[in-house]
């Protein structure tokens, strides 16, 4: 418990700082996302800025105050060199057409205001109105440029964007001048953003129709955009959440409104290609952290079983002189109580202080009365044998397994073993054996007399 | 390193006691040293001898040396007045001795 107390902070601690990793990864895809739509709608602008510029730059040409409309078919036609998929046409303000680049000057041409139908009307494209009347309508009211949704051409039959610029002459609009294109060329003015292979981008015109996408753009442009995108579109300008595509994957997407165009400009990603890694990331840190934990958990485990063992031993049935031992127990074990580690290392560590403390002191304590001891009993009498014997029993077995005492006999060179004493028993008869027989022998290199000639300590220790 | 063994017997006595660690403190009688005390520690018993040991076997030595001191001034105080009371026995006889000769004279 207390091992799983201390880890519980630690535990919340990295749970915690998954959820945050989590969030800011979710934070940086977004931002991600943001930008990118921002970048492609801004690409789009651009594009529709060109055609515009182009336009303009045709609207005043000095055919049209002539009516040579031939020669301004032939400058149109010119101008369109690099941009073969778009075609430029002129209209009146009946709406007829009177020039088309498409074909040649003179063919008779449809009238955009006349000839028009709403959609369901081509049966290939049943999401689409034919014919774009509106924005040369708006062009021909406002004077203003006027982007078209996607509509199917009355000539091509074919899906098709008209960007209308008027012609204005003496502040009268004369004309509505329109470059007309396939949506396949933003299509492709999406692909060049080259974004991510598994990303989508796309751009959904006012009526929420798809009028380009990255991915598979002939089963989705001129088709209507879900549900769900198309009320989050309603709902602002600029927008990041979730939806389900078509194929019902689930995606996150991001977009944007241009207010030139009126368009949307789209990207999606799916979720799993977004949480994939993330949760990977988390799994990653989730399995370095369990195994970090596990390994924190065994060592805290050992680290706790070596501090309790020892207190175990002591603590129960001992005798009273290890009151310490029992305190540091005790302290332990009410510690663990409380679920407080800190105070219980604290607790522990003070316990275990008291105890070094107590035990150095019960052994000053006992050395210092078997000192005294010592002293009374060499006190009691003068006899050299009588006294030293007295102090080889007070050595045993407190502070020997075997006492040894040896004199120089007076004036000689003969040593004399005066007592020998064991703390076992058993081994009395070979204490008597040493006393009697094996006397240190002033021939030899015995430590004995080794001490008693050159060193008055020796401690050897021997394993 | 031990003793080396006098005789078979010896080696016996010393493989049984099985000794791990010593300390060996002299024993001083008016600073000649007369003697030595000596703890011995065995395998079977698991000590292991400190410092803390060693100071209090010089503290041992140091008292068992004082103790030997004064038992060898009053062995010498002894030796001492025995040899007085000798002396002077001695001397009261002959002081006897000379007093009978006088009254034997007078």
């Amino acid at each position: 418990m207390l091992v799983l107390a201390a880890l519980l902070p630690v535990l919340i601690f990295t749970f915690e700082i998954f959820r945050q990793k989590a969030r800011l990864q979710h934070e940086a895809v977004e931002r991600g996302m943001r930008d990118t739509v921002r970048a492609l709608s801004l690409a789009v602008d651009r594009e529709i800025g060109t055609v515009r510029a182009i336009l303009e730059t045709l609207a005043e040409s000095p055919y049209l105050d002539t009516g040579d409309l031939r020669s301004f078919h032939e400058i149109c036609r010119r101008a369109l060199a690099n941009r073969k998929e778009s075609r430029l046409i002129l209209f009146d303000r009946s709406g007829q057409q009177l020039i088309n680049t498409a074909r040649p000057f003179g063919t008779p041409l449809p009238n955009a205001f006349q000839d028009a139908a709403p959609a369901q009307t081509v049966e290939t494209y049943p999401y689409l109105p034919f014919g774009g009347p509106d924005p040369v309508k708006k062009t021909m009211e406002t004077g203003e440029l006027a982007v078209s949704d996607l509509f199917v051409a009355l000539d091509s039959r074919r899906p098709t964007i008209g960007i209308n610029v008027p012609v204005v002459r003496n502040g009268k609009v004369l004309y509505a001048l329109e470059m007309a294109f396939h949506p396949q060329v933003l299509t492709e003015l999406l692909l060049e953003e080259r974004l991510p292979a598994d990303w989508i981008a796309a751009l959904v015109d006012k009526k929420g129709v798809f009028i380009a996408r990255t991915k598979a753009p002939e089963r989705f442009v001129g088709r209507a955009g879900t549900a769900e995108l198309l009320s989050q579109i309603a709902k602002s300008q600029e927008g990041w959440g979730t939806e389900r595509t078509f194929e019902d994957i689930p995606v996150y997407h991001a977009f944007v409104k241009s207010n030139l165009t009126g368009w949307v400009t789209w990207v999606a990603v799916s979720q799993a290609v977004i949480t994939g890694p993330i949760n990977r990331s988390i799994a990653a840190w989730g399995i370095g952290a369990i195994i970090l934990f596990l390994l924190g958990l065994t060592a805290a485990t050992i680290l706790g079983k070596r501090i309790s063992t020892p207190i175990a031993t002591l603590s129960p049935n001992r005798p009273p002189r290890y009151n310490a031992a029992s305190r540091l127990s005790c302290a332990l074990r009410e510690s663990e109580r409380s679920m407080s580690f800190g105070s219980a290392l604290v607790s522990a560590g003070e316990a275990a202080r008291l105890t070094a403390v107590e035990r150095e002191g019960r052994l000053v304590e006992q050395r210092m009365r078997r000192l005294a001891e010592v002293g009374a009993a060499l006190a009691e009498s003068i006899d050299y044998e009588k006294t030293l014997n007295r102090l080889a029993d007070l050595m045993v077995p407190d502070h020997a397994d075997w006492c040894v005492i040896d004199l120089l006999q007076e004036d000689s060179n003969v040593c004399r073993r005066v007592a020998v004493r064991t703390g076992r028993k058993e081994l009395e008869p070979f204490a008597d054996e040493f006393l009697r027989n094996y006397a240190p022998d002033l021939g030899r290199q015995h430590p004995i007399l080794k001490a008693i000639a050159n060193r008055p300590i020796r401690l050897h220790p021997r394993g | 390193m031990g003793p080396r063994a006098r005789d078979d017997r010896h080696r016996f006595l010393l493989e049984q006691i099985q000794v791990t660690g010593f300390i060996i403190m002299p024993l001083r009688v008016q600073g000649r040293v007369v003697g030595a005390f000596s703890l011995f520690a065995s395998r079977y018993s698991g000590r292991k001898y400190t410092m803390a040991d060693v100071q209090f076997a010089e503290e041992v030595s140091r008292r068992a040396s004082i103790a030997l001191d004064n038992a060898g001034l009053f062995r010498d105080l002894s030796k001492e007045l025995s040899e007085r009371k000798r002396i002077e026995a001695a001397l009261r006889q002959v002081s006897e001795r000379l007093s009978w000769r006088r009254k034997r004279q007078t």
